[in-house]
């Protein structure tokens, strides 16, 4: 299992909300970086999160500082709209991309990004919001809105284009520190034939402890459980070893 | 001072490898930018498609580069895909010829895993590569869904396991020193590892 930290970005701050609104001023990303970096993270996910309202990716000049003192992998995201986008992020220091916005508009996008990149480079985003009864529907643009896609629809296609690894986000479950949303993990689990990083709503380390034992080959994503120092880096990594 | 290139062609992120060699002190250059023949290591990084490196790799201007260095028993170090490069065969989209500097050929693992393997995996290093032994049982960062099978046992570093399947995590041979692990991106253990290799690797 890795342990990811999840760095999302608005105007060069580190923020983090609750249910991906309400944000809040968490600091510098390359100095939280740096420092998760000492702490031995084993990734780092770099989200802008107003990029794709901006139509823009604002992240290349912190990824190309991060990476010159940071050597674990950086996934970045946010208003990923051209395989240009994707190599200007590529060439700043990134390892690898995440799509979601534009890829549930643009399908084959995701196809002509793998095709490009390797798989190995392409990461893909997804939020999912709890819409029924065992139903969930796809949202984009930081969980503002619909995409009118069934989560276990999704999750089939973007392994069809052959994507890497998938991100999943609970925007339910997202900053509220009372667990991953398990329910829909068990919804998708017996689909996912890449890696599956599971995001939003770690609290403590019991949460991801849970993960581990129940599931096989699943990595968190961690936001408020690192930002709001409940729990440190070297102590989670000892209590799941 | 060593003085090494990075053969830039097209695969994967060159630029954490050139600030990981500049982290441990190196100066490195592009093969895309400047080229000299006095080179005393010739990193070949990557990530992608086997068959697309290959073509590129068995392009006159670059194997004519590689052949000449070869010549000149300049040191090699091939990281994931460029370490797959080094051996004779890959089987990713169909057959393709590979260096031929180490036996083996590059196959998939089993359809069953979850694929790419993608993590930090243990490394078991073979007692007799002195050099290397204070990494032995370090963890490093692995990115791949092939690896080299049918090497032969004089050539393997080091073995590593997913799934409890055991495949060769690195590799050498004369003047080849190849690793599927990522060191570019194994925190300071990575950092380290470059370092013992660029100073003691003969």
């Amino acid at each position: 299992m890795r342990i990811i930290a999840r760095l999302d970005i608005k105007n060069n701050f580190v923020i983090k909300g609750i249910n991906l609104e309400g944000l809040r001023k968490i600091g510098d990303p390359i100095s939280i970086a740096n420092n998760y970096y000492e702490q031995k993270i084993d990734e780092i996910i770099y989200i802008d999160s107003v990029a794709s309202l901006y139509r823009r990716n604002s992240l290349p000049d912190t990824i190309e500082k991060t990476s010159e003192n940071v050597f674990v992998p950086m996934t970045v995201g946010g208003g990923i709209r051209s395989l240009g986008d994707i190599e200007l992020l590529l060439k700043s220091g990134a390892d690898k991309v995440a799509i979601n916005s534009f890829g549930t508009e643009e399908p084959n996008f995701i196809n002509e990004a793998v095709k490009n990149f390797g798989s190995s480079t392409i990461v893909i985003y997804v939020e999912a919001k709890k819409i029924s009864e065992k139903k969930w529907e796809v949202y984009k643009y930081s969980g503002r809105e619909k995409t009118g896609l069934d989560l276990i629809y999704w999750i089939d296609k973007i392994q069809e284009f052959e994507c890497g690894e998938i991100l999943l986000t609970s925007v339910d479950y997202e900053g509220m520190k009372k667990g991953f949303d398990i329910e829909m993990v068990n919804q998708i689990y017996d689909k996912i034939k890449v890696p599956l990083i599971l995001s939003g709503g770690c609290g403590n380390i019991e949460h991801i402890k849970y993960v581990k034992k129940n599931f096989n080959n699943v990595s968190v994503a961690l936001a408020s459980l690192l930002h709001y120092k409940i729990a440190n880096i070297k102590e989670i990594k000892r209590e799941i070893e | 001072m060593s003085k090494i290139c990075i053969l830039d062609y097209g695969f994967g992120n060159i630029k954490s490898l050139q600030n990981a060699l500049k982290k441990i002190g190196y100066s490195p250059s592009f093969f895309s930018e400047k080229r000299n023949e006095n080179y005393e290591f010739i990193f070949i990084p990557g990530v992608g498609s086997y068959s697309k490196a290959s073509n590129i790799i068995n392009d006159p201007k670059i194997s004519g580069f590689i052949k000449k260095a070869n010549e000149n028993k300049v040191k090699f170090v091939g990281i994931c895909l460029g370490m797959q490069l080094f051996h004779t065969v890959g089987y990713e989209n169909g057959k393709s010829k590979g260096l031929n500097f180490i036996n083996g050929e590059i196959i998939k693992f089993p359809d069953t895993f979850i694929l790419p393997v993608i993590g930090w995996r243990e490394v078991y290093f073979n007692e007799k590569h002195k050099f290397l032994s204070k990494f032995d049982k370090e963890k490093f960062y692995f990115v791949h869904s092939y690896f080299a099978s049918k090497v032969k046992k004089s050539n393997i570093v080091s073995m590593s396991s997913y799934n409890k399947f055991d495949y060769v995590s690195s590799v050498s041979e004369n003047n080849y020193f190849g690793t599927q692990f990522h060191p570019e991106k194994s925190g300071d253990v990575g950092l380290e590892f470059l370092k013992i290799l660029i100073k003691d690797f003969n």
